[in-house]
C-alpha cells in the first residue's frame, strides 16, 4: 500500500484496483473495506494524510498521499528481512493434528493435492492466454488471448475512477510471469512433499 | 475452447485391461504393473503421474507395443496388440503411434529435417510429400532456420520440438510421450507443453508420463499410478473464468476468508465494515499495509 501511494496520491478504490491488477492472478481481490481500515491506521501512524476532493458524479472522495514518515516506513520495510516460506502451513498443522489425534487425514491430503493441481492448471491456462500474441502459433491460442484482453478492457472501463496516479499500474514487462512462476514453484514443491508424506506414512494416514 | 469429444464418446482409442508386468526372476523379481485398467477416448489428453518406479514408463512402453505384458490386454483402436508378433507390433505402432522420449532420441548424424522425415520414410510416404510435410512442421515450430543443423547444436527445448515434429509427422492417432519435459528448464517446458496442447487441440490423442505436476495439470485427465496400480483418477479444471487462482488458492489466513465473505454484502466505503475481523491478521499478506 505504501509502495502504491509512493507512486502518487490515490483514493481507496484506486488502491484496491491497483492491488488487484498486480496480484489478480495469484491472490484473491482485496476487500475495499480493508483498504480503508488500513488507510485509517496508516493515517493514525502519520504515514499518510488525506484531503477531501469534491466529486460531481457522487460522494466526495478522500485522496490519500504518502508523508515523509510513510516513505521512511516503506524504505524500512523494504530493507527488513523477508519471511521464509517454511514452517507451519495449514496442511502441515492438519497432518500433525491428524497424527497425534488418530484422526484420518488421508482425504485431506488427497483433496489438498487436487487443489494444488487445479491451481497449477489455472496458472498454466493464464500463462497460455497471456502469452504475447507473436509467440502463439495456433489460432485457438490467439483467440483466447484476444478474449482475455476484451475482458480486461471491459472491467477497467466499468470501474472507472480518476483523481490520483497511485491507482495506475504500468506493469514492468514479465512481472506477471514472475508472480505466477513463484506460485507454480511453491505448488510443485508442496506436491512433492505430499508425495513424500504419502510414501513415508502410507497406512498411517 | 474445447471442441474435443468427451471421454464417453465413441469407442476408446486405447483400452488396457488387467495389465501385469514383472522384470527379472524369483529372488530379484520386480513387479512393475499389478493389474492396470485404463481407457482413453479419442482426442483425450491423459497424464500418468506417480513416483519413480511406480510402473508408469513400463505402462507407456506396453501401450507403444515396445514390450509385451505378462498378462492382460492392450487394444489400440480396437486391435489387440499384445497378441501380435514383434514385427506386427512395429507395424501397428508405425501407423497409429508417435513416440516422444525424455532424451529426445534424435538420430545424431542426421539433420533436423532428416530426423523429422525419418518416420515418414519408414512408413513409405512419397519423397515430395515427405519433404513438404517436414517443412510445414518446421515452419510451424519456428525451426526452419535450423533445418540443416545437427541435433546436438540445438537447445534441449528445440530438440524436443524436433522429436515431437517427427512423432507427429505421420499424423498418428496417438502421441505417447515419456517424460517429455524431464530434461528441460521451465521455459522450454512451457513451449513443449504448448506444442503438445496444440497437437491435442487438433484432435490427436496424447498420453504422457510425467513426474511434473505442473505439466500433468494441463491434461484433461490425470491418472495416478502407485506400486503398479492405478490409485486415483482426476480431471483438473482451471478457474480462469473467475480471474486468477482466486477460487483455488486459499487466502493468507482466516481473515481473508472473512474479508471475502463480507465484500459481497457491503461494497461501500467506510472505515469499519461490520463483521470484518481485523485483529492481527496481515490483511494482504504484504506485511506493511
Amino acid at each position: 500500500m505504501l509502495a502504491l501511494l509512493d507512486r502518487g496520491p490515490a483514493h481507496g478504490y484506486e488502491l484496491k484496483r491497483a492491488h488487484d491488477e498486480l496480484f489478480g492472478d495469484v491472490a484473491p481481490p482485496v476487500n475495499v473495506g480493508q483498504i480503508y481500515v488500513t488507510l485509517t491506521r496508516l493515517e493514525r501512524d502519520g504515514s499518510v494524510v488525506h484531503h477531501v476532493e469534491a466529486n460531481a458524479d457522487g460522494p466526495d472522495r478522500k485522496i490519500y498521499e504518502l508523508t515523509e514518515v510513510g516513505r521512511k516506513a516503506l524504505r524500512g520495510w523494504l530493507a527488513d528481512p523477508s519471511e521464509l516460506p517454511v514452517g507451519k502451513s495449514d496442511i502441515v498443522l492438519k497432518l500433525v493434528a491428524g497424527l497425534i489425534t488418530d484422526g484420518t487425514i488421508a482425504p485431506a491430503v488427497a483433496e489438498h493435492r487436487m487443489r494444488c493441481i487445479q491451481a497449477l492448471r489455472t496458472l498454466a491456462d493464464l500463462r497460455a492466454t497471456k502469452r504475447p500474441a507473436g509467440q502463439s502459433r495456433d489460432p485457438g491460442g490467439l483467440n483466447e488471448a484476444a478474449n482475455t484482453d476484451d475482458t480486461r478492457a471491459t472491467s477497467t472501463n466499468t470501474t472507472g475512477g480518476t483523481g490520483g496516479t497511485g491507482g495506475r499500474t504500468d506493469l514492468p514487462v514479465g512481472l506477471g510471469d514472475l508472480l505466477r512462476e513463484a506460485s507454480v514453484l511453491h505448488l510443485q514443491a508442496e506436491l512433492r512433499w505430499l508425495d513424500l508424506v504419502e510414501e513415508r506414512l502410507s497406512g498411517r494416514l | 475452447m474445447e471442441p474435443k469429444p468427451s471421454s464417453s464418446a465413441g469407442t476408446p482409442i486405447i483400452e488396457v485391461t488387467g495389465l501385469t508386468k514383472a522384470f527379472g526372476r524369483a529372488p530379484a523379481k520386480r513387479v512393475a504393473l499389478r493389474g492396470v485398467d485404463l481407457s482413453v477416448a479419442p482426442g483425450e489428453w491423459v497424464a500418468i503421474v506417480g513416483p519413480s518406479g511406480c510402473g508408469k514408463s513400463t505402462l507407456l512402453h506396453l501401450l507403444a507395443g515396445l514390450d509385451t505384458a505378462d498378462s492382460g490386454s492392450v487394444r489400440l483402436a480396437g486391435e489387440e496388440i499384445s497378441a501380435l508378433s514383434a514385427g506386427r507390433r512395429a507395424l501397428a505402432r508405425r501407423h497409429r503411434v508417435g513416440l516422444v522420449f525424455q532424451a529426445y532420441n534424435l538420430v545424431p548424424h542426421l539433420t533436423v529435417q532428416a530426423n523429422v522425415e525419418l518416420g515418414m520414410r519408414v512408413a513409405g510416404t512419397g519423397r515430395r510429400a515427405t519433404r513438404a510435410r517436414a517443412q510445414e512442421l518446421l515452419d510451424l515450430l519456428g525451426l526452419s532456420d535450423v533445418a540443416r543443423a545437427l541435433p546436438a547444436t540445438l537447445s534441449g527445448g528445440q530438440q524436443q520440438r524436433v522429436a515431437i515434429a517427427r512423432a507427429a509427422a505421420t499424423r498418428p492417432d496417438v502421441l505417447l510421450a515419456d517424460e517429455p519435459t524431464g530434461a528441460l528448464d521451465s521455459e522450454a517446458t512451457g513451449t513443449v507443453v504448448d506444442l503438445l496442447r496444440t497437437e491435442n487441440a487438433g484432435g490427436r490423442t496424447v498420453v504422457m508420463v510425467t513426474h511434473d505436476y505442473a505439466v500433468a495439470a494441463t491434461a484433461d485427465r490425470i491418472v495416478f499410478l502407485r506400486d503398479g496400480k492405478v490409485t486415483d483418477e482426476r480431471r483438473p479444471r482451471g478457474l480462469t473464468d473467475s480471474g486468477g487462482v482466486v477460487g483455488v488458492l486459499p487466502g493468507p489466513g482466516p481473515g481473508a476468508t472473512a474479508a471475502a465473505g463480507s465484500s459481497s454484502g457491503d461494497d461501500a466505503e467506510g472505515p469499519e465494515p461490520a463483521g470484518t475481523g481485523t485483529g492481527d491478521v496481515d490483511l494482504l499478506g504484504l506485511g506493511s499495509w
